[in-house]
Formats: C-alpha cells, structure tokens, sequence
C-alpha cells in the first residue's frame, strides 16, 4: 500500500500507543482502528481538507480525535504527522522534544 | 429653569445636533445617576434628556465618554453634577463574548501548534532524517512494540502479589 510514513509521523504514531498504554487503554485496539481509519481515507481517495501548513491536507481521523497531516502525490500519499485535533487537550510533553531525541 | 427638576422629554442626537447648531439649546448638564451618566439640555422652556435611536435614555458609563459625545454635538459649555452618582454596572458582563474570544484565541494557539508540528517534520525531511518507511513496516512496529508493552505489564502483574496474606489469630 503506497503511503509512506516520515520519521515525525511514525513517531507520532508511537507516542500515541504509549500514551494510550500509560493512561490505561486498550493500545492494540486503538492502534489498529487508528490504522483502519488511515487505510480506509487512503481507499477512498481522500483529498482531505486543506490543511493549515501550506502545502498539506488533513485527514480528520474521527472518531479518534486524531489527525493526519498529508501530501498527495499522484496515487502516493505521505504522512507528516499524526496529531491529537483540537478537541482534545495535548497532554504536556507528548510531541514536545528535546533536540537529543530529534538526533537520527 | 434649573436642569434636573421638573418634567423631562426626550430628544435624539440628530436633532440635538440640529438644534445646537443653530443656537437654541440654552444651556446643558451632566447628570450623574446609578451606574453612569446622563447628558439633559434646555431647549426653550423645556428640560430634554438625551435617548438613544430606541428611545431609551442614553447613560454613559464614563464622563469622558459623555463629554466626548457632547463635543461632537457642538456644545462647549455645560454643567456637571455628579450628586446623584453611583458606581455600578449599566449592563450585566457578557460572559458569552469573553467565552467567544477565548475559544478564538485557543483555536489559534492550536493552528500555530499544528503549524510547528508540521514545519518540524520538514525541516526533518530537508535535513535528510526523514527516514520514509511504508505503511505495513510501521504498523508491524508499532503492534510489536504495544505486544511487547502488554508482555512486560502482565509480566509485571505476577511478580507482584495483588493481595497480603493476612496473618491468622491464634486461638
């Protein structure tokens, strides 16, 4: 399946399972309807809805409460990120990083 | 006759600008009531309190801004009293607006987080670190390592005892 994932977005996507994991919830299950939803905009062609960085549209992820930043190109889209939407508060320090952990 | 006794009309600020233009209105006042100020001219004979385009008495709820309105209505020269004052509120708080704005500004902060997050991810990718990997090899990754997570708490659960013996009275 051509979507490709960026560094930032698997990392992401790994905060959040752990994240999930720590405050008690079912990682596995989250994870895979988190996936299901990724799979299921990709089947259908979503373009998505402009997104608020120049050049990317989102993926709404609902009823997660998620989002995916994403690019289109041709029959490929590429995931940026993959973040918590407004309607949920950011828990301090999930997706904040020292620049240590930013090193490859 | 003295402004603040007697009978009271109303007049509309078009036609007291009107009526101050062309040098009838004998003399203004200012009067302090609950909450703010009132602005009461003499047209002739008559005492006439300022009302809004609804008809309603028009208070002020800061002397500047009532002297403000009666030097762009051309009257230079008027009375104040501020007997009757008291400090209150002329209308309740709309909390509906603070609510508004505050959901305004909590959407923006967002949009700018969102922002960041993004503008972090490219700047990965322009330095080279973006490290694309495809759909199947994450979500192996990520299933192992919740699997992992889940081997590691169960684990966890039966090294430590989830309840003390109690220890038995002896007869």
């Amino acid at each position: 399946m051509p979507i490709i994932y960026v560094r930032a977005a698997a990392r992401d996507l790994a905060d959040i399972g752990s994240f999930i994991a720590s405050s008690g919830g079912d990682e596995l299950a989250f994870l895979r309807r988190l996936r299901l939803r990724i799979e299921h905009h990709y089947e259908i062609s979503n373009p998505g809805v402009a997104g608020r960085a120049t050049g990317t549209r989102e993926w709404l992820l609902r009823p997660l409460a998620y989002l995916a930043v994403v690019t289109w190109n041709a029959a490929d889209v590429t995931i940026h990120r993959v973040l918590p939407t407004a309607s949920i508060t950011v828990p301090r320090g999930l997706f904040e990083r020292t620049p240590d952990e930013n090193a490859p | 006759m003295l402004i603040g006794c007697g009978l009271v009309e109303q007049i509309k600020v078009e036609l007291l600008r009107d009526l101050a233009a062309s040098g009838v209105v004998a003399t203004a006042a200012i009067l302090g009531q609950t909450g703010g100020y009132t602005v009461h001219v003499m047209v002739g004979a008559h005492e006439r309190v300022l009302v809004n385009k609804r008809g309603q008495i028009r208070v002020f709820a800061s002397a500047d801004a009532c002297l403000n309105e009666l030097s762009r209505l051309g009257l230079t020269t008027f009375s104040i009293d501020i007997s009757g004052y008291e400090k209150a509120r002329i209308r309740s708080p709309r909390t509906d607006v603070s609510d508004r704005a505050r959901r305004a500004a909590a959407a923006l902060e967002y949009d700018e987080w969102v922002r960041a997050r993004v503008q972090e991810a490219h700047s990965e990718e322009a330095a080279g670190l973006s490290d694309p990997r495809n759909h199947d090899d994450v979500w192996a990754a990520l299933e192992a390592a919740a699997w992992r997570r889940v081997a590691e708490s169960r684990a966890a659960d039966v090294v430590q005892p989830t309840t003390k013996a109690k220890p038995r009275k002896k007869d």
